[in-house]
C-alpha cells in the first residue's frame, strides 16, 4: 500500500528523485513526521481549512460521527468506522482517504514519468515510508522493474523487517539510507516502540551485500541528542564497511498538522528544533570517530552539506 | 561593485519623474501643417528628418554614450499624435494611470491637448479603426480577439547589426544611390522603388546629422569642461558621434554607440518599441577581443555594458489605457540574446558572454530583456553562470532552446545557417536576426472565450450578443468529441474574421505608416527597393498570441471526466453552474476542480487536450496566409492579458470564477499544478512544443530555500535540461517567496529592486498594480520536499 508519491525530491539520494511512500511501519517514533505512514490500513485525513461546510459528509455518515465545530465539519474518531463514505463525497478534499493499493505496473509508470530528470541529474527513485522493507515482495518487483529500465533505486528505511523476506529486493537496490535512532535498546523501545536488535542485525546483514549505505539519525532534543548516543552510533558505523556517510537530521515540526488531520495527539509539542551549534557539535564529535577511518558525518543546511571537521 | 558613475546613472533612470516630451508631437504637427504634394513615404521621411534636425538634445554629465529619447532630461515619454488614435481617446488618463507614472511639464498638457485635437479623426489609428466591420467590433468588445498593431506600424524591428557594425550607414547610402542611378522606370509601379531608396537615404542622412549634433554639443561641453578626465571623455564622445553611425566603428564603445543611435532612431520615428538588439555577445565580440588584447579590463567593458543597459531601461513606450493595464510596468521587450550556436553549429559562448552575465550580478534592470540560448554542447560553466544570475537577479536571463527554435525557423523557410542566427522579438518569438519582417501582436486570440460561446451555441453570455455561428445545443452533446468538434467549428469561424482584420491592418501599415529606419537594415528591403511593410523582407510571419490555454484544457478534461465518464452532472447542469457563477454550489465547483485531472500534473487525460488545442489553433490559422504571404504562427503567451480577458469571461467549466484572471501564458492554472516542476515540464512536453512556431512561454516560480547553493543550481539545471531535451522552447524563473512579495506590497520603499518576470519581460515588482502583483503571487511556487 502506497500513501504518497512525491516528485522532484532532492533530499533523499543523489539528483532529482521520486519518493514513493509505503504505508505501514513497525515503528511508532514519537517524532514521526508522517503519522499517516504508520498504519497498514487506509485512513482518513482531515484538512479543516479546506472545508466548505457543504454538509455532504455529515449526511452520509452512518455513525453520526461528524459534527460542526467552529465552522468546519469534523470527525469524532471514537465513533468513526472508517467506511470512507465521507471522503467519497468530500469534493473539496477536506476529508481525504490516504493509502492506495497500487499494482507494480501503475507504480512503475508513475516513477517512469520522470526518467529524463533522473538521467540528467543522476537521480532515481527512493522507496520510503512507512517501512518499505515490510512489503518485501512488492518492493522487490518494483525495484527490479526500475533497474531493468536503468532507474537508480534507493531505500530509506528504519532497518526493521524480516531479512530473509526482504533480501530478495536487495539485488535491485543501488543505495540505502538506514535510520539509527538510539544505540540503547531500552531507550529505543521507549522512543519507537521496538528494540534495536533487529535493526542492528539487519544493518550488518545488508552491509554484506555491497550496497552503499548512509546511516541517518534524526536528532530529537531530549530523546536521542546526547553526545554519548551519537558517539555510540558513530562507533557502530566505524565497523561497517559499506557505510561512508553518517547524516544527522535536525528535528522539525513540519508534521504536526498531520496529527491534527488524523485526529491523534502529538507528544513532542514542547520540543524545539536543535540549535545549529548543537548540530555542529554532534557532527564534530561523530567525525572524531569517523574521519580517521575515511568516513564522514554531516548535516544539511541551506541545501549544503555541513561537514564540521574534528 | 558598481562605479559611482553607474550608480548615479541608475538612480537617474529609476528615480527621475517620467514626463511627456512634446518635441516630436510639436515638430511633426508643424511639419504636416505645410501643404505638400509629396509622396506619403517621402513625406514620412522628411517629417522624421525635420524632427531630428530640430528636436532638443542634451548630454548627461555621467554619460559616455550619447542620445536620449527626450530633449532635456531622463525618462522622456515621446507621444505620437499622428499615429495613435488613443492619444485623443485616452488623453485624460495619461497622467493618471495605475501602472504608468507619467507627468506633464507645466503648460504641456494644454498644448498637447490642442495638438491632439488637430489630429482628431485623422490619425493612423483612426484609419485602422475604420477597417473593423460591425460584427468584428462585437468580437473585439467581447475580447474574442484583440485588434493588434492598430495604433502603430510594424512592432518588431530586427536590424542586421551583424553587418551594420562592420559597415556604418555610409555603405548603405551608397548602395541606395547606386541602385537609384541604375534604376529605370519601365512600369508605373517601379516608382515605388525610387521612392523607397530615396526615403532610406533621407532617413539615414538625417540620423547621421542627428549624431553629428551630439558631436558638436559634446565638443562644446568639452571646451567648457575644466575637469581633465571628463573633458577627455567628452572629446571621445564627440569623435564617436562623428564616426558612427556614418562609418564603421573602431572601438567597443563606438560600436555600442552605433547600435544605440540606430535603436533610438527606430524609437523616435514611429510609435512602437519591441525592437531587437540582437546577439550582443556575438557582433560585439571582435571589438571586445581587439581591446582585450590591447589591455582593456573587465571594468572598462562593464562600464559600457551597464550604461548601454541603462539607456534601454530609461526608454518609454507608452500605450493606450487598456494596454497599459495588460502590459504593466512599461515593458519594452527589447531583447538581447546571449549564448547559442554559431553559423557552423558550434558553441557561441565567449568571454564577452561571461562578462555580460557577470555584469548582471552587479546591476539588475527591468529592460533590456536578456535571454540565453541553450544547446546540447553549451559551455557548462557559462550555462551555470547564466542560471545563477537568473536565480539571484530577478529572472534574467530567460532560457531558450536552440534545437526547438531552429526547428521552428526551418519550418518557416529559413536555411539552416540562417536559422542558427536567431534572436527574440516581441515576447518570446524567435526570428532570424536582420532577415525577418516579423509581426508580433497582430492580436490576441482567446480560446476560452470561444469555448464560452460554444457552450451558449454561438452567443457570448457576457455581452448577450450572437457573435459566433450556432454549433449545436451543448446540452445535447453526447460525448467529448461533440464538444471538441463544435469548438473547432466556432474557432474556424472566428479565426477567419480575425485574420481578415489582421490583413487589413497590415495593408494599412503598407499604405499609411511604413517604417523607414527599420527597412534600411532589414535584408531584402534595400535589395528590392521595397519597404518592410510592402513586403521588402524575404521572410515574413505573424505570431498570434493565445491566452489562457490551461482553462480550456482543464475545461475539456472536466467535461470528459465529470460529465461523460463519471456522470457526476449533465451538460445542462454544468452550463447552469457556470451561468450562475456556482452561486450556492461551491461543492460542485470543488468537484470540477478536484475530481478531474488538471493540466500541469503530468496526467495524460488532461494534457492530451493541450496538444489538441494548440494543434487545432495552428491548423485553423494555417488555412490563411498573412498579407505579406507569410504564415500565422501560434504563440502561447498572455502578457497580463489573462487578467484583462478574465474580467470579460464568465465562470468556466474548470471551476474558475467569473471575472477572475485566466491562467497566465502556457502555465497551468495557479495552484492546480501540485506535482512539482518536473510534472509541469512533462505536461508541456506532451503538448508537442514543436507545433506552436512562436513558442510556449513557461513561468516557474521556485521557493528560494529549494534552489539555494550549488545544489540549487543543479536542480534548476536539471529541470531546464530535461525541459529542453523534450523540445521545450522557453523557461523563465522567479525565485521569490510569498512572504517577500507580500512585504514588498506593504512597504514598497524597502523593496525597490525586486524584479519579477511577468511574461517574456521583467518589471520592478513595486511598479506593478496591486492586481497584477497578486496575480504573480498566486502563481504556483515549486517547493520540493
Amino acid at each position: 500500500m502506497i500513501f504518497n508519491i512525491q516528485k522532484c525530491s532532492i533530499h533523499d539520494g543523489a539528483g532529482l528523485r521520486t519518493l514513493v511512500f509505503f504505508k505501514g511501519c513497525p515503528l511508532h517514533c514519537l517524532w514521526c513526521a508522517n503519522p499517516e505512514s504508520q498504519s497498514y490500513q487506509p485512513e482518513i485525513m482531515e484538512i479543516p481549512r479546506k472545508c466548505i461546510a457543504c454538509r455532504a459528509c455529515q449526511k452520509v455518515c452512518s455513525e453520526a460521527a461528524i459534527s460542526l465545530q467552529d465552522g468546519e465539519y469534523r470527525i469524532d474518531r471514537s465513533r468513526c468506522k472508517k467506511c470512507f463514505r465521507c471522503t467519497d463525497v468530500c469534493y473539496a478534499m477536506s476529508k481525504e482517504a490516504v493509502g492506495e493499493d497500487m499494482d507494480v505496473d501503475s507504480l512503475f509508470q508513475e516513477i517512469h514519468k520522470d526518467r529524463r530528470f533522473y538521467q540528467q541529474s543522476g537521480g532515481g527513485v527512493t522507496f520510503s515510508g512507512g517501512e518499505p522493507l515490510t512489503q518485501p515482495d512488492f518492493l522487490a518487483e518494483v525495484a527490479k522493474k526500475c533497474r531493468k529500465n536503468r532507474i537508480n533505486t534507493a531505500i530509506e528505511t528504519c532497518g526493521y523487517g524480516n531479512y530473509e523476506a526482504f533480501k530478495k529486493a536487495l539485488p535491485y537496490i543501488d543505495s540505502m539510507f538506514i535510520d539509527m535512532k538510539h544505540m540503547d535498546s531500552k531507550v529505543h523501545t521507549r522512543l519507537t516502540g521496538v528494540g534495536n536488535e533487529v535493526i542492528l542485525d539487519n544493518i550488518r546483514a545488508i552491509s554484506t551485500h555491497g550496497i552503499p549505505i548512509t546511516i541517518r539519525t534524526p536528532v530529537i532534543p531530549g530523546c536521542n541528542d546526547s553526545i554519548d548516543n551519537i558517539e555510540a552510533i558513530a562507533g557502530f558505523i566505524k565497523e561497517l564497511q559499506n557505510v561512508q556517510e553518517y547524516e544527522l537530521l535536525p528535528y522539525h515540526q513540519l508534521g504536526v498538522s498531520k496529527y491534527v488531520s488524523l485526529g491523534v495527539p502529538y507528544q513532542l509539542e514542547d520540543t524545539a528544533p536543535p540549535a545549529d551549534e548543537e548540530m555542529a557539535e554532534l557532527v564534530r564529535r561523530a567525525n572524531r570517530i569517523l574521519q580517521p577511518c575515511g568516513k564522514r558525518c554531516f548535516y544539511t543546511k541551506n541545501n549544503k552539506k555541513e561537514i564540521i571537521e574534528c | 561593485m558598481l562605479t559611482e558613475r553607474i550608480a548615479r546613472l541608475n538612480d537617474k533612470v529609476r528615480n527621475t519623474q517620467s514626463y511627456v516630451d512634446l518635441d516630436r508631437a510639436r515638430l511633426i504637427t508643424e511639419f504636416y501643417s505645410q501643404p505638400s504634394m509629396d509622396n506619403y513615404i517621402l513625406r514620412r521621411a522628411k517629417a522624421f528628418r525635420y524632427f531630428l534636425e530640430n528636436k532638443k538634445i542634451f548630454i548627461d554629465e555621467d554619460s559616455q554614450i550619447a542620445g536620449h529619447l527626450g530633449g532635456e532630461r531622463f525618462r522622456a515619454v515621446v507621444v505620437h499624435p499622428d499615429v495613435t488614435k488613443w492619444l485623443y481617446d485616452d488623453f485624460e488618463t495619461l497622467d493618471k494611470r495605475p501602472g504608468d507614472n507619467i507627468k506633464f511639464l507645466p503648460g504641456d498638457k494644454e498644448e498637447l491637448r490642442k495638438i491632439v485635437e488637430k489630429w482628431k479623426g485623422n490619425t493612423f489609428g483612426d484609419f485602422a479603426a475604420g477597417l473593423v466591420d460591425d460584427d468584428m467590433k462585437g468580437m473585439l468588445d467581447a475580447a474574442v480577439f484583440t485588434h493588434g498593431v492598430s495604433n502603430q506600424s510594424t512592432m518588431n524591428h530586427s536590424p542586421d547589426y551583424d553587418s551594420l557594425v562592420k559597415r556604418g550607414y555610409r555603405y548603405y547610402i551608397d548602395e541606395c544611390k547606386r541602385r537609384l542611378s541604375e534604376h529605370v522606370v519601365s512600369d508605373v509601379y517601379d516608382m515605388e522603388q525610387r521612392i523607397a531608396w530615396q526615403s532610406m537615404i533621407i532617413v539615414m542622412e538625417a540620423i547621421i546629422h542627428f549624431a553629428n549634433r551630439y558631436a558638436d554639443l559634446a565638443e562644446k561641453l568639452a571646451l567648457e569642461c575644466t575637469e581633465e578626465k571628463r573633458k577627455a571623455e567628452l572629446l571621445t564622445m564627440a569623435d564617436n558621434c562623428k564616426t558612427v553611425p556614418e562609418f564603421a566603428p573602431k572601438t567597443f564603445l563606438q560600436a555600442t554607440q552605433l547600435v544605440w543611435f540606430n535603436h533610438l532612431a527606430q524609437m523616435l520615428e514611429v510609435a512602437g518599441g519591441d525592437h531587437s538588439l540582437g546577439r550582443y555577445d556575438q557582433y560585439m565580440y571582435p571589438f571586445f577581443e581587439k581591446e582585450v588584447k590591447e589591455g582593456a579590463t573587465e571594468a572598462y567593458f562593464a562600464e559600457i555594458i551597464h550604461e548601454f543597459k541603462l539607456k534601454v531601461a530609461e526608454m518609454w513606450n507608452v500605450r493606450c489605457y487598456n494596454e497599459s493595464l495588460a502590459d504593466p510596468g512599461n515593458p519594452l521587450w527589447m531583447h538581447i540574446m546571449l549564448g547559442g550556436v554559431l553559423e557552423n553549429g558550434k558553441d557561441a559562448c565567449n568571454e564577452l558572454t561571461n562578462v555580460f552575465l557577470r555584469c548582471m550580478r552587479d546591476l539588475q534592470t527591468d529592460e533590456p530583456c536578456i535571454s540565453f540560448r541553450y544547446h546540447r554542447n553549451v559551455n557548462e560553466e557559462t550555462f551555470r553562470l547564466a542560471i545563477e544570475v537568473a536565480r539571484d537577479s530577478g529572472g534574467h536571463p530567460a532560457f531558450y532552446n536552440d534545437h526547438t527554435a531552429i526547428s521552428y525557423l526551418l519550418s518557416l523557410g529559413f536555411t539552416l545557417k540562417e536559422a542558427r542566427n536567431w534572436g527574440i522579438c516581441g515576447c518570446i518569438e524567435p526570428h532570424v536576426l536582420g532577415k525577418t519582417d516579423f509581426q508580433s501582436n497582430p492580436g490576441y486570440f482567446s480560446p476560452i472565450k470561444i469555448l464560452e460561446i460554444v457552450l451558449h451555441n454561438g452567443t457570448d453570455p457576457v455581452t448577450g450578443k450572437q457573435l459566433g455561428i450556432p454549433t449545436g445545443d451543448p446540452k445535447e452533446f453526447k460525448c467529448i468529441e461533440d464538444a471538441m468538434s463544435a469548438y473547432e467549428k466556432e474557432q474556424d469561424f472566428f479565426m477567419e474574421k480575425f485574420t481578415i482584420l489582421v490583413n487589413r491592418t497590415l495593408g494599412a501599415h503598407a499604405f499609411t505608416l511604413p517604417t523607414i529606419t527599420g527597412s534600411c537594415f532589414s535584408v531584402g528591403c534595400m535589395e528590392k527597393g521595397r519597404l518592410l511593410q510592402q513586403k521588402g523582407s524575404n521572410h515574413h510571419y505573424s505570431a498570434v498570441g493565445v491566452s489562457g490555454i490551461a482553462n480550456v484544457i482543464d475545461s475539456f478534461a472536466v467535461m470528459e471526466e465529470c460529465v461523460f465518464n463519471k456522470k457526476y452532472l449533465t451538460m445542462e447542469e454544468l452550463i447552469h453552474l457556470i451561468d450562475t457563477n456556482f452561486e450556492g454550489r461551491e461543492d460542485m465547483r470543488q468537484l470540477l476542480i478536484n475530481r478531474a485531472p488538471k493540466f500541469g500534473n503530468d496526467v495524460k487525460q488532461a494534457d492530451k487536450y493541450s496538444y489538441w488545442l494548440i494543434d487545432s489553433i495552428d491548423t485553423s490559422m494555417k488555412r490563411f496566409k498573412d498579407a505579406h504571404g507569410g504564415d500565422f504562427t501560434v504563440l502561447v503567451a498572455t502578457q497580463a492579458y489573462n487578467v484583462e480577458m478574465g474580467k470579460l469571461t464568465n465562470a468556466t467549466p474548470d471551476g474558475r470564477l467569473a471575472g477572475t484572471p485566466l491562467a497566465d501564458n502556457a502555465s497551468p492554472s495557479p495552484g492546480l499544478d501540485v506535482n512539482g516542476p518536473t510534472a509541469v515540464v512533462n505536461s508541456l512536453a506532451y503538448s508537442d512544443e514543436l507545433v506552436p512556431q512562436s513558442g510556449l512561454l513557461l513561468n516557474q516560480r521556485f521557493d528560494p530555500t529549494v534552489v539555494a547553493g550549488e545544489k540549487g543550481i543543479d536542480i534548476i539545471e536539471t529541470v531546464f535540461r530535461t525541459h529542453f531535451e523534450q523540445d521545450g522552447f522557453h523557461i523563465q524563473i522567479n525565485v521569490l517567496d510569498d512572504e517577500t512579495l507580500r512585504a514588498a506590497q506593504k512597504e514598497p520603499g524597502k523593496y525597490q529592486n525586486i524584479i519579477v518576470r511577468v511574461a517574456g519581460y521583467s518589471a520592478y515588482f513595486v511598479s506593478l498594480s496591486e492586481e497584477i502583483q497578486n496575480n504573480i503571487i498566486e502563481r504556483t511556487v515549486q517547493k520540493s520536499v
